[in-house]
């Protein structure tokens, strides 16, 4: 028992923190419940597939760090790299995230069977990940477009539901490749 | 059907993109206006055809405010500035307020105007029976009120396409960065009549 709880509590300390900033929509969506659902959706999404090489810090904490940072993650301005590490630093964090959905697109690839009937949609994610240990960004701001013609959340359905999964492709292009060489409990 | 797609085709507008509505801007002719060099960050390959919509973006936009008898900080004092502050416009990083006001207060500008185009592309709309080319264009744009150190328009996005005629397809990209231009500045210019003499 006691040789398992040092075994946790070692495995615990080898683990990397990585906090999530909230994910920013400024592709001009004209509906608030749409952009409030995408943006908190795909931080789920991200954070899910973070968990599993790093601890993530609660969300609640990272929001209210932030907030007492005074961060407006809408105003560009804030969107530099060293203001990033910056933040992620006070907040003691190994590695942080913050992602900017940039770009979207409704359409459809219709065929001679199926006019109307193929909605695609389109995004892109522009994404910094930083390591507050290298005092460096592992990526700067750079844009992951994601496309899916499938893919739906809630009552979004249709072109502008693909939306939500053409964001998780975005996410995972950025990621995947970043994360292979990240285990749970090391770098 | 038909009268449907007809209707289709002739939309021939710009695509809004509203963040935050636009507020008037409080300066009146002929203050100085300083328009910042347009990086093109559209992943299409022809970098002629990319140079020439950023050129185009940044003409465009000084000729809008000119015919209002707003005063035109000339191209070389404008980027004279941006390379003495050492200011890469290539890095997204340095679209910031306090560089695009620290060019206004160097050029002497009463407003400082920035264009980024996002995107261009060429897409086929209708449908299987009856396609036509479009140009599509996205930019961002900032206007700063730079006396009062306040952004009019602070990274607002807009869409604007334009349709083929029905006798080609060329300059599509362009027409549709233009039309992005005009619907950035719309709001903004509704206030400003036409010069008289250049009123078309």
């Amino acid at each position: 028992m006691c040789l398992l709880a040092t075994i946790l509590v070692l495995g615990f300390q080898k683990q990397q923190s990585i906090g999530v900033f909230p994910i920013v929509e400024k592709t001009g969506e004209r509906d608030p419940a749409f952009s409030q659902k995408l943006t908190s959706e795909s931080r789920s999404y991200l954070i899910k597939k973070l968990e599993k090489c790093y601890s993530v810090v609660n969300t609640e904490i990272i929001d209210k760090s932030l907030a007492a940072e005074k961060f407006d993650g809408s105003d560009r301005d804030n969107w530099t790299t060293p203001n990033l590490l910056r933040l992620g630093k006070r907040m003691h964090l190994d590695k942080a995230v913050f992602a900017v959905i940039g770009e979207s697109f409704n359409g459809s690839s219709d065929t001679f069977f199926s006019i109307g009937g193929g909605a695609t949609g389109t995004a892109v994610v522009r994404i910094w990940y930083l390591d507050m240990q290298a005092n460096k960004p592992i990526i700067k701001g750079l844009r992951f477009e994601g496309k899916s013609s499938s893919g739906a959340f809630g009552e979004y359905t249709g072109s502008k539901g693909r939306i939500f999964r053409a964001v998780q492709i975005a996410l995972d292009k950025a990621f995947d490749e970043n994360l292979k060489s990240s285990t749970k409990g090391s770098e | 059907m038909f009268v449907l797609l007809t209707a289709a085709f002739c939309f021939m507008g710009q695509k809004d993109s509203p963040q935050t509505p636009p507020s008037s801007l409080e300066i009146r002719p002929p203050a100085r206006i300083a328009v910042i060099e347009v990086p093109n960050l559209s992943r299409d390959k022809w970098e002629d055809l990319k140079k020439q919509e950023s050129q185009m973006a940044r003409a465009y936009t000084e000729e809008l405010f000119k015919e209002r008898g707003f005063v035109i900080v000339a191209d070389s004092e404008v980027d004279a500035s941006v390379t003495s502050q050492h200011i890469d416009l290539k890095d997204e990083e340095q679209w910031t307020k306090p560089h695009f006001f620290s060019i206004g207060h160097q050029t002497n500008a009463s407003v400082v105007i920035f264009i980024a185009i996002r995107q261009t592309r060429s897409k086929t709309v209708g449908n299987i029976l009856l396609k036509r080319a479009a140009g599509e264009a996205q930019i961002e744009s900032w206007c700063l009120d730079v006396s009062k150190k306040r952004a009019v328009l602070d990274d607002i996005a807009k869409k604007g396409e334009k349709l083929a005629p029905p006798a080609g397809n060329t300059g599509l990209r362009l027409g549709a960065v233009r039309k992005a231009v005009e619907a950035s500045f719309e709001s903004l210019l509704k206030e400003f009549p036409k010069l008289g003499g250049t009123q078309k």
